[in-house]
């Protein structure tokens, strides 16, 4: 599920806030046959937010995704780095990937947030050690911090 | 979109861009090219009439500028390029500065934006209708970017509740490291060792004395921007 980044009001409307790379991962992932939603809050109607802080910010994902949609989310971003090497750009992209995991037993909700080079990122989400059943990591499982290679 | 300046004590810093522009954002190498072919009309011109060929020159500067700030690394003989002829156009045209009215000058030229390390980006949320189908934002399965029989999808934004303007080192416009930063009369005395004299305007020459980059290039940090000081934040920025 596909968290929106903001809740406020847009001329009288109250607007939920996703981030522009919300509606593609939707779409890459209906056609993969994974059920993506995008969260709405009662009243609220779907929009866009946009504040820069890498070049790339992925909506904010409840759970931790399952090793399918971390793969498509890989795939994604690697598609992307490759349209914009064919922009003509050389540098490498940043990107921000964040999560929002709710523990039910403490009622307490963590976002993990991982930033830096894109591809890097990607590889990181896509070798993330296997789920258990239902996107969420067994108990005694760490929180693994990316590193550098 | 421009942000309008405000009226500042003479101590203080007067800032005033772009966060947002209408044109679309080309590739570096079309940029590039433009910039180019701009250069060589502005040289064929030269030959004949000297005051056509200012603009072009000026418009080859812009673009030079612009295919550096959006590729550095692939693109850094471009900021050469911009500043040698920054310093044709400074020796054959001159590039005054702009009287704000109130003591205050600038400079609107893209060259100083090669050397800026902060750029401005806008916050807030927007409501847009998809241009294939009209739909609203996450009611069709278009997606942004592609093409759909000939048809190019975009978001069409009707409503933007702009929040903040951030100035951030990776703007998400390149081209919005084009700052003019306002030059007190202060300052402007203490650059000529002399105060203005009535009805003279000051001459920007950053290309023919200020910067050497038309014949050392950029330098290392001003290509690879991971050498870029961070930005202090909350309370260090303060320290």
């Amino acid at each position: 599920m596909l968290l929106p980044d903001t809740l406020s009001p847009v001329d009288d409307q109250l607007v939920a806030g996703f981030r522009d790379r919300s509606q593609e991962l939707r779409v890459r992932a209906k056609q993969q046959g994974l059920a993506v939603e995008v969260y709405l809050p009662q009243g609220a109607r779907a929009g866009y937010y946009a504040e820069h802080a890498a070049d790339w910010v992925l909506p904010l994902i409840l759970g931790v995704p399952a090793a399918t949609l971390a793969d498509l989310l890989a795939g994604e971003i690697r598609l992307w780095i490759s349209t914009w090497r064919d922009e003509g750009r050389s540098r490498t992209p940043m990107l921000r990937y964040r999560e929002v995991v709710i523990d039910e037993r403490t009622q307490t909700t963590k976002v993990r947030e991982v930033e830096g080079p894109a591809d890097e990122v990607a590889d990181w989400i896509a070798r993330r050690p296997a789920l258990s059943p239902g996107g969420e990591p067994h108990e005694e499982e760490e929180w693994r911090w990316p590193h550098s290679e | 979109m421009a942000v309008a300046p405000q009226r500042v004590g003479d101590d203080e810093v007067r800032l005033r861009g772009y966060f947002v522009y209408y044109e679309p954002l080309r590739p570096a190498p079309v940029l590039a090219r433009h910039a180019r072919r701009l250069r060589y009309e502005a040289g064929m011109a030269e030959r004949g009439d000297e005051q056509r060929a200012e603009p072009l020159y000026r418009e080859a500067i812009e673009r030079f500028v612009d295919a550096f700030l959006v590729d550095r690394a692939g693109h850094s003989a471009c900021f050469s390029d911009a500043h040698a002829l920054g310093r044709h156009v400074a020796a054959h045209y001159g590039c005054p500065m702009k009287d704000e009215g109130d003591g205050y000058w600038t400079t609107g030229c893209g060259v100083l934006a090669l050397h800026r390390r902060l750029g401005a980006s806008w916050s807030g949320p927007t409501l847009s209708r998809c241009s294939v189908c009209g739909a609203g934002d996450f009611e069709c399965d278009h997606v942004p970017g592609q093409w759909y029989d000939e048809v190019h999808c975009h978001r069409i934004v009707y409503e933007a509740a702009i929040r903040e303007i951030s100035l951030v080192p990776f703007p998400d416009d390149p081209r919005t490291y084009r700052m003019e930063v306002a030059r007190t009369p202060r300052e402007i005395r203490a650059a000529r060792g002399r105060p203005l004299r009535r009805g003279e305007v000051p001459m920007c020459t950053h290309c023919t004395e200020g910067c050497d980059g038309a014949d050392r290039g950029p330098r290392e940090e001003d290509v690879d921007q991971s050498l870029w000081p961070s930005p202090k934040l909350g309370r260090d920025s303060r320290s």
